[in-house]
């Protein structure tokens, strides 16, 4: 079958024309949704969210299922009317909008590809739809599907292409719009772990090189991680958090944020079990501690070898920690051992509320 | 390999057994028969070859029966699918009242076509029917619909529509059910208006559904006969004496079992032919997921 290259999209080899891509001379706008809400017969599904999409950039909608990120970012595409709220394309509230109105392309998690057309009817639909003409219309597809290497698909139907190829053509379809605005579902979760490792590259190559202002629905913390230039993080219909991947990781403001970030998670732990002051919750990320001479006391309770990394957890009385260190460190001889942590990276919580202390709720 | 043949066979025998005697045995039979005489009391039946044939192509009924039913036809199956199709489209949505709909325009299924050809007979009443009725108050001269050859045909069709219409909606709201709701989110958010999503994404989604549907209301066109019994006995003047009636009269009235055997056999390949020839025309243009 097909290959992936995920760097096709950076190659080289294209002419220029193919660079300067008609979304460069149509700015990307921002989005802005201010006080969104949407309830439905029987729940809530989005309280009072605020966040600033910011134009070119790609934003990351990260959360457990059931948070509320697809509600939201139908929303956005005008699927969907907002019980309460506004939301600001470049500053002009397009709420009241249809979909075809908002300027906004998505692709779909299912794609969404109609199985009767073929891959090319597919891609130029909308173009038809639209009364394009003729030439423009082979000329948009000829480009858009050398973007996206898909010259050889172009005669075939749906169902005789791969989940990759069938994710291309729908992604295909939302740049062939030359919409400055792209919302993804989930648009990898159909595809196994290592196509949906290239494809990440290639959606984010894709984006820098269009210059879409592109809103990314997931709940894979390490595609947001990867990808994200910002992450709003949500938790029960609420934004926990919003901010860069590396602020996120670094300063979660909230308990949740610490747990749903990392792999291994954050480490929670009573303050007092680290010999800490106070009742608050300590955080500590598992690559921030190790073990040394001098120390809280603990127990080793089992270690997990991932070839680079060894994960080790202990026990510091009735809590439990897990730590990551080089494996070829290696481990004491005995169960009991004293850690250590890097102070810098000690975070505190509010054990009723779960905010951080010191810092700011949402940065 | 030979037991599973052995096994094969014998799970299919109790249904080939039902199939065979009340299908396949008296359809061939049929066939023989029209190749014999109608046994007159002394007069045994006899093989006359094809003179029950030559004898249908110079019977200026059956032609007019045949013609009868191609106009019946050309106006109940285009008919009753476009009206099926309009009212699933009508109650698929969200749209106030859609269960009471759904069960108003199911209802003339449910009710077996004599009792449906008592109300259109209400409606149709020269004088006091709900039809002379309404031309009454707007002071329209009478009419009897039923009863002038002009105009008898329209009016039992109709009726076909009426009653088949609502058993074909749960096929095409079943079809559409299957459409998954991104694929009409997708092609609105490409501006396609309402009309284009239709023509463009649901109907060539449903085309099986149609062509199933089709099939069935040709044969329909052909089959549903019961209401001319009650309307009009083929009258008046032969004007609503359709090919299936005809058959029955000829069979059952005149006892003509022969002739009765020569038509049946007619109208079995005219159906035959007109099912494969659907099939294998629509075929092509079908996309089956
Ligand atoms: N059309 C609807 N009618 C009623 N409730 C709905 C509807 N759509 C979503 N919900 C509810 O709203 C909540 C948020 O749903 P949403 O689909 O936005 O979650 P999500 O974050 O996208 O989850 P996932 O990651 O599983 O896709 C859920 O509890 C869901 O049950
Ligand atoms: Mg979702």
């Amino acid at each position: 079958m097909e290959c992936y290259y995920p760097a096709r999209m950076n190659d080289a080899a294209l002419p220029a024309s193919d660079t300067a891509s008609p979304q460069g001379q149509r700015p990307a706008p921002g989005i802005s949704l201010r006080g969104l809400a949407k309830t439905f017969a029987a729940q809530t599904a989005v309280q009072d969210v605020s966040a600033e999409i910011a134009a070119g950039e790609l934003t990351v909608l990260l959360g457990p299922s059931g948070c509320g990120k697809s509600t939201l970012l139908r929303m956005i595409a005008g699927f969907e009317a907002p019980t309460a709220g506004e939301i600001y394309l470049a500053e002009a509230p397009i709420a009241a909008l249809p979909p075809s109105r908002r300027d906004i392309a998505m692709v779909f998690q299912s794609y969404a590809l109609f199985p009767h057309l073929t891959v090319a009817e597919n891609i130029t639909f909308g173009l038809s739809v639209r009364r394009t003409g003729k030439a423009e219309t082979a000329d948009r597809l000829d480009r858009v599907a050398r973007l996206m290497g898909l010259e050889t698909l172009l005669q075939r139907k749906p169902a005789q292409l791969s989940g990759g190829q069938q994710q291309r053509v729908a992604l295909a379809r939302a740049v062939i719009s030359e919409r400055p605005v792209c919302l993804m579902d989930e648009p990898l979760s159909n595809l196994d772990a290592k196509l949906r490792a290239e494809m990440r590259v290639e959606i984010r190559a894709l984006q820098r090189r269009l210059g879409l202002t592109m809103v990314y629905v997931t709940h894979d913390q390490v595609e947001a991680m990867t990808m994200a230039d910002r992450i709003v993080l949500m938790n029960a219909g609420r934004v926990e958090q919003a901010g860069t991947p590396e602020q996120i990781y670094a300063e979660p403001a909230t308990t949740f944020a610490a747990r749903f970030i990392g792999s291994p998670p954050m480490n929670l732990v009573p303050a007092e079990a680290l010999g800490l002051p106070g009742a608050a919750v300590a955080g500590l990320r598992p690559e921030d501690i190790h073990i040394a001479a001098e120390g809280v006391p603990a127990r080793i309770v089992s270690a997990e070898y991932l070839g680079a990394d060894l994960l080790v957890t202990l026990a510091i009385g009735a809590a439990q920690v897990i730590l990551r260190q080089p494996a070829r460190t290696g481990l004491p001889a005995g169960p009991e051992v004293r850690l250590a942590w890097v102070p810098d990276a000690l975070r505190l919580f509010d054990a009723t509320t779960g905010h951080a202390i010191g810092r700011s709720p949402a940065v | 390999m030979r037991r599973e043949w052995l096994y094969a066979w014998l799970m299919l025998l109790p249904a080939l057994v039902v199939l065979a005697t009340f299908m396949h045995v008296p359809a061939i039979k049929t066939v023989i028969a029209s190749f014999y005489s109608t046994p007159h009391g002394l007069r045994p039946s006899r093989f006359i070859g094809l003179a029950n044939y030559q004898r249908m192509i110079a019977d200026p009924v059956f032609w007019q029966a045949m013609r009868n039913n191609l106009i019946y036809a050309v106006i109940f199956v285009p008919l009753s699918m476009a009206m099926a199709l309009v009212m699933a489209l009508l109650v698929q949505g969200r749209i106030v009242g859609r269960a009471f709909l759904r069960m108003a325009f199911f209802t003339p299924t449910v009710l077996p076509l004599i009792a449906v050809a008592n109300i259109w007979i209400f409606f149709y009443t020269p004088g006091f029917g709900l039809i002379a009725q309404i031309r009454d108050l707007f002071g329209l001269p009478a009419l009897n619909l039923l009863g002038t050859g002009t105009t008898a045909l329209y009016a039992v069709a109709a009726v076909a529509v009426w009653k088949e219409a609502g058993f074909f909606i749960i096929f095409y709201l079943a079809a559409l059910q299957t459409i998954p709701p991104s694929l009409v989110e997708a092609a609105q958010l490409e501006g396609a208006s309402r009309w284009q999503i239709f023509r463009r994404v649901t109907l060539p989604l449903i085309m099986p559904t149609t062509l199933f549907i089709s099939v069935n209301a040709v044969i329909d066109a052909v089959r549903l006969i019961d209401h001319i019994f009650q309307m009009t006995n083929g009258g008046p003047n032969n004007a609503t004496n359709l090919l299936f009636y005809y058959i029955y009269r000829v069979g059952f009235q005149f006892w003509d079992t022969s002739y009765a055997a020569t038509l049946t056999v007619v109208m079995i390949v005219i159906l035959s032919l007109l099912a494969l020839g659907q099939i294998v025309l629509v075929d092509r243009r079908v996309h089956y997921k």
